[in-house]
């Protein structure tokens, strides 16, 4: 018998040792595939509730500025002028809006809905809610986008906004009230 | 005959050990990812705390000049505002009743006791004179419909040199005596001019309840001279306000000022 043979044979992996190494390699990778998809998901879920809160800041930040009482950006205020004197949620070509108006230099406390009033509209089109200045020229901003609903609803005393974001599967509703003036 | 280079290129391969130890430290290495997405998932939840879907939040008005002046945001809050007295409602429109108004009344009327002229030194150019004959004559202003607070009441008339100098202002409340102020006609008013003309100060009356009606009467008993009759007016106190504290804390978004208010309302 040649030795060289059988040494050589000895090196080799026996088919135990393959199948149990094959056994635990599957083993790994499975648990190395489960952590991997519970965390990838976790970040998708984590990255997309971050987009949805993302675009409600947006809308909220804006809202904030004008529905604080007086239009910010000016260099001088007298008496109440760019005060908020007017809210109105209405509905315009089936389209739903809330309206701000805001006081002239005469600040006469009665909104126009027009010149020389400030009029400032919002309004949701292909799913971007837009903040349209009437007076300025239509000039618009967008303010955020995957907006699949903005429901402005008159009050007593005030204004309630309602509006809901959809990104990807997620869907949240958001609800703020304002006082009018 | 079998090479030695052969024989030891098989040996510089990976044992099962080796690729166990990697394959274990590579894992080592993803579960380092965790600790970063626990952060991002804490923030985020920090931030859906600020603005919470399916709740409602509300926005309220800042208050104050400089709110106006640069036009605050309102501030986001989990509760509705408190509710503010109206400025409305506490009257901060100046009421003043002349001699020739609705509110304005006199009992005892004859036609040789009351004397009406036009000046245009008076209130509303014009004021009246009644004889002092000791016969319960009585000028009457009214002011209905006040609102809780405290309001001052003002007098004003030309200053005549036979005018009565125990000029005696009743005041009624609800029906109800609020006492009375006497006043020497002839001498000047010492308040600022205001719609033309100076003012005194007869007093400070508190109204408690809303849809108050302040009656102010003039009578001609004891009267020494004739009773100078023209305008009443009455002007709502302002509110007196203290500042408490103020707060500037760095992880908030605004001022906190906190002032004591001494108010009067329904």
């Amino acid at each position: 018998m040649n030795q060289r043979t059988s040494h050589v044979r000895r090196l080799a992996f026996t088919l135990v040792e393959v199948m149990v190494a094959t056994a635990m390699t599957a083993f790994l990778f499975i648990m190395m595939s489960g952590m991997w998809h519970g965390l990838a998901g976790s970040m998708n879920n984590s990255l997309v509730d971050a987009r949805v809160s993302q675009e409600a800041h947006f809308v909220l930040e804006v809202l904030r500025r004008d529905l604080g009482g007086y239009l910010p950006g000016k260099k001088t205020k007298k008496n109440d002028e760019n005060k908020l004197v007017g809210c109105l949620a209405t509905v315009a070509t089936g389209t739903k809006q809330l309206m701000l108006c805001f006081d002239d230099v005469k600040a006469d406390g009665q909104p126009a809905w027009g010149k020389p009033d400030t009029l400032i509209v919002y309004e949701v089109q292909d799913a971007q809610l837009l903040r349209i200045e009437q007076t300025n020229k239509g000039a618009f901003v967008v303010i955020a986008s995957h907006i699949t609903d903005f429901t402005p609803t008159q009050l007593a005393n005030g204004v309630r906004v309602d509006f809901t974001i959809t990104y990807e599967d997620v869907s949240k509703t958001y609800t703020l009230i304002a006082q009018a003036p | 005959m079998s090479h030695p280079r052969a024989s030891a290129s098989r040996r510089r391969g990976f044992s099962y050990l080796e690729t166990q130890v990697a394959a274990v430290l590579f894992m080592l290495t993803l579960s380092g990812v965790v600790p970063l997405f626990v952060i991002q998932t804490r923030q985020l939840s920090r931030i859906e705390t600020r603005f919470e879907p399916a709740k409602t939040q509300y926005l309220n008005q800042p208050e104050g000049y400089w709110a106006k002046k640069i036009g605050a945001p309102a501030i986001l809050s989990d509760k509705p505002p408190e509710p503010t007295a109206d400025p409305k409602s506490l009257a901060y429109v100046i009421l003043t009743v002349d001699d020739r108004d609705a509110g304005y009344s006199e009992q005892n009327r004859s036609w040789d006791d009351w004397y009406r002229y036009t000046y245009s030194s008076a209130y509303g150019s014009d004021f009246t004179l009644n004889y002092p004959d000791n016969v319960a004559d009585r000028a009457i202003w009214e002011f209905t419909n006040l609102s809780a607070g405290d309001y001052d009441i003002l007098v004003t008339y030309p200053i005549v040199d036979f005018a009565n100098k125990r000029a005696d202002y009743e005041f009624f409340l609800n029906g109800e005596d609020e006492g009375h102020k006497r006043v020497d006609q002839r001498k000047p008013l010492d308040d600022p001019p205001v719609d033309g003309v100076r003012w005194k100060k007869l007093d400070t009356i508190r109204v408690t309840t809303s849809n108050s009606t302040l009656r102010v009467e003039l009578n001609d008993e004891q009267a020494e001279g004739y009773n100078v009759i023209d305008a009443i007016r009455l002007v709502p106190e302002e509110p007196q306000m203290f500042l408490h504290n103020i707060e500037a804390p760095l992880d908030k978004e605004f001022i906190e000022v906190r002032v004591h208010m001494n108010y009067s309302v329904d």
